[in-house]
């Protein structure tokens, strides 16, 4: 048996499972956001991730452990490390192919639901499982040549910590500064060349041989070509419209330009800011040539102005993104006009100045702050006339804080009397489980909530009125004026004040709390609701 | 003088009579709309409800409240209260109906529906033969958002016994749908269009129930081609037909995808675990040791 003796090597390979430990964290962290923008960062994709990891991690330990017991030698535990360093180094390069061969895009939102959890299961096992099944080998290999027999808890327990310790550097570092700074792939090759150096490096101190030394070389030649390769590496997406594209600390971002030719939908050229995967959702759009959004939700906000009675209008919008909603607000209500947008990610705000109309002025005031917290540390006072929820995490999930009895609680306190607090949810049907849970929890601070399916669209508008009733005939007789886009909002005005129904929570419905709010559920269950109907009429 | 005497007391007692009393109201109420039409709506009010109180059998000072509480202080369910008052004293009075009727329209707009509801409510029993106020009611009761198998129920009975009377069809269609309720909903339209077949709105409406909640793209389909043969060219109801036979076409393309997609997937992931079935087989060939539970002593 190789048993490393010098007090350099046993050292060194304390090291090595501090460097594969950190490794194996940077690689689960980063595979997450690798698959995102291809399979978004749902619940269930977590899921995968994370199981697909553990899964491969036990594999590793089983068979690290037989084959350091069958061959109990440093030079094949840095060559088992070297084989996983040059497999985290080509994941990055085949992200991206695999990604779009399993799952093409264009398949819409309640279509991909279903085969997305499939095929964010395939590309996970595919990609991120053979390297950390690799890297799983290192303990049990590394207890196994440091273990002398009346040592062996010493060994298990000095390799276990190490190891841990490292996973906790590489949890901290990936999050703060490799993902922020290098992105996602270059984190990737990161943990790759990482693993190449201590192979290379274990191969000098441990098993320094002509061999060894050849393929030392050889694998930091590959290290070295194969990082090229990915800093070289094209966008993360590409479409012909796509005009730039961002990872942020909190998510992947682009902006994109789509020629809309669909029957009934109102055509043009419309700028999209898109988050993750974006099967069909936006953050922020814009309408070449026109003010509204070609009848998206975002229209609907800009009918709630005619229901409040002030000359001047006091707007604060949670999930301001590219500014699409003060856009409209200023451009249909100019006198008078005030919004405070809360936006919790930078560089959303950045690409909605250099690509959508957000700009800095007197009359809009740009947060950055999670929603909550702004509600939070801002004066509890009725500043407010009317108080917009247009925050999303991931594709199309609220962020489940701001949802939350609570959450209204704090909003009514802030809007003045006959004020309004609106926000759009996606659901396919009115009898939607998220539908009924956000009115009930509405319904908590505010008398009455009312509904208003947007046209054409799975999303429904559901507002509500501080200590007053609508008066919906604000809405059916606006004068007829010249500028096209008054005449659509004319329009959708009518249709407002015709649709608008107070809206009952289910008999048994959830209230959302901020103990309890299991948003992701209740959204995820109406999208697979239609998709599974879909398939079901596929098959 | 004994005849002077009874002239006299034959004199007071006429003074004191139903004429007097008639010109003493008369004469208040022409005094409430002097203040009123002089911008002093609560005195108008004041004097009015002193004279219902002096003479509560009196009707007539009763339709000019309503308007006074309904016009100028914007209090429709006190208004709605007084004329439900005055039409029982003066069952069927047009000026009474027509203003109840009004307050009822005008409240199911303005963020009062409970009073439109209350207000419809009377107009259906005082007159039972207008179908409006049946629908009105209908509707009043969906935007409160409250009880839906009332409403459904007035409206399969407006149905039943109005059998043309669309807006009644497209309301319980509505409550259906408001439940998430599409196979009964287009049952609904189904029998709409079997009473007005050329009702464009509704074969269009029931091709998109059919294409979107129900995914019935060949109903969805046939739906879009009859309202095309009805519809004039160049108008609203066959652009969206036409529209809709392509968007058919598509969810049937994307449909078609989305299968042909979740099988791949499948096949893909069975192939994948049965790699890693077999890579884990070779691996423990190639690792072959004494098991663990085979170990000698320590």
């Amino acid at each position: 048996m190789d048993r490393a003796r010098s007090r350099a090597v046993r050292s060194y390979l304390i090291a090595t499972t501090f460097l594969s430990g950190f490794s194996v964290m940077v690689l689960e962290m980063a595979a997450f956001r690798a698959v995102a923008p291809y399979f978004g960062a749902s619940t269930y994709t977590w899921t995968n991730v994370i199981g697909v990891i553990l899964g491969a991690l036990s594999a590793g330990y089983f068979f690290g452990g037989r084959l350091a017991d069958k061959h109990p030698r440093a030079v094949v535990l840095y060559g088992v490390i070297l084989v996983g360093g040059l497999l985290c180094l080509i994941t990055p390069l085949v992200v991206k192919p695999v990604a779009l061969l399993l799952l093409p895009p264009e398949l819409g939102l309640e279509g991909a639901v279903e085969p997305v959890y499939r095929a964010s299961l395939v590309a996970t096992l595919i990609l991120f499982a053979p390297p950390v099944l690799v890297l799983g080998a290192v303990s049990p290999f590394a207890i196994k040549l440091l273990a002398t027999p009346d040592r062996v808890g010493g060994a298990s327990g000095h390799v276990f910590a190490a190891s841990t310790v490292g996973s906790i550097v590489g949890t901290f570092l990936t999050t703060l500064t490799l993902l922020p700074w290098l992105g996602t792939r270059l984190t990737i090759g990161l943990a790759g060349g990482t693993l190449m150096a201590t192979a290379v490096v274990g191969f000098a101190i441990c098993a320094l041989s002509r061999r060894t030394a050849g393929v030392g070389f050889g694998g930091a030649a590959a290290a070295v070509l194969l990082l090229l390769a990915t800093g070289a590496a094209g966008p993360i997406k590409d479409d012909p419209g796509q005009l730039a594209e961002v990872e942020s600390a909190y998510q992947y971002l682009r902006v994109v330009d789509r020629v809309v030719d669909r029957p009934g939908r109102a055509g043009g050229t419309v700028r999209m800011l898109q988050i993750n995967e974006a099967e069909q959702a936006y953050q922020s759009v814009e309408v070449k040539g026109s003010a509204l959004t070609g009848g998206r939700y975002y229209d609907y906000y800009s009918v709630l102005p005619l229901l409040i009675d002030r000359d001047k209008l006091d707007v604060l919008v949670i999930g301001l993104a590219g500014g699409t909603i003060p856009a409209q607000l200023r451009h249909f209500y100019p006198q008078g006009l005030h919004v405070t947008g809360v936006e919790i990610d930078p560089a959303v705000l950045d690409l909605g100045r250099r690509y959508f109309s957000l700009r800095d002025s007197s009359w809009l005031t740009q947060k950055v702050a999670d929603g909550r917290v702004f509600l939070k540390t801002s004066p509890k006072r009725p500043d407010y006339d009317l108080v917009i929820i247009d925050a999303f995490a991931q594709e199309y999930y609220i962020p489940f804080h701001l949802a939350t009895k609570e959450t209204f609680a704090e909003i009514r306190d802030r809007l003045r009397p006959g004020g309004i607090v609106a926000l759009n949810a996606a659901a396919y049907r009115p009898d939607s489980p998220l539908l009924s849970a956000l009115v009930g929890t509405v319904r908590e601070a505010f008398d009455r909530v009312y509904r208003v399916p947007v046209d054409g669209y799975p999303n429904y508008m559901i507002f509500a009125m501080k200590d007053a009733d609508p008066d919906f005939s604000r809405l059916l007789a606006l004068p007829t004026r010249g500028p096209e886009d008054w005449e659509q909002l004319r329009r959708l005005a009518k249709y407002v004040g015709n649709s608008a129904a107070a809206a009952r929570p289910a008999v048994d419905g959830l209230v959302l709390s901020d103990d309890r709010s299991p948003v992701e559920r209740l959204i995820d269950a109406d999208v697979r609701r239609e998709s599974r109907a879909l398939l079901g009429r596929a098959r | 003088m004994r005849l002077m005497a009874v002239v006299l007391l034959l004199a007071l007692l006429a003074a004191s009579g139903p004429d007097a009393h008639a010109d003493e109201v008369e004469e208040s109420i022409a005094r409430a709309r002097e203040l009123m039409e002089a911008g002093d709506p609560e005195g108008a009010e004041d004097e009015l409800i002193g004279l219902q109180k002096a003479h509560p059998n009196d009707a007539r000072p009763l339709p000019l409240l309503a308007y006074l509480l309904y016009e100028k202080l914007d209090r429709p369910q006190m208004a709605a209260e007084r004329l439900d008052a005055y039409l029982r004293l003066v069952p069927g009075d047009r000026y009474g109906l027509n203003l109840l009727t009004t307050i009822a329209e005008r409240t199911l707009d303005t963020g009062k529906p409970d009073v439109s509801r209350w207000c419809s409510r009377i107009l259906m029993e005082m007159e039972p033969n207008k179908k409006e106020h049946g629908l009105r009611w209908a509707r009043a009761s969906f935007r409160l958002g409250e009880d839906l198998g009332s409403v459904r129920e007035a409206c399969r009975a407006l149905i039943e016994r109005y059998p043309s009377y669309d807006e009644a069809y497209r309301m319980l269609a509505r409550v259906y749908e408001d439940e998430g309720k599409y196979e009964e909903a287009v049952a609904v339209y189904r029998d709409l269009l079997s009473e007005h077949p050329g009702d464009l709105s509704a074969r269009i409406i029931l091709a998109h129930r059919f294409l979107w909640q129900l995914r019935d793209y060949d109903a969805a389909e046939d739906a879009f081609r009859s309202a095309l043969e009805i519809a004039d060219t160049r108008t609203w109801a066959h652009e969206n037909a036409q529209a809709g036979l392509v968007m058919v076409e598509e969810e049937r393309e994307r449909s078609d995808r989305i299968g042909q997609r979740y099988t791949f997937l499948t096949v893909a992931l069975v192939a994948v675990l049965a790699c890693y079935a077999a890579l884990f087989l070779l691996l423990l060939r190639l690792t072959k040791t004494r098991g663990l539970l085979e170990a000698g002593p320590t």
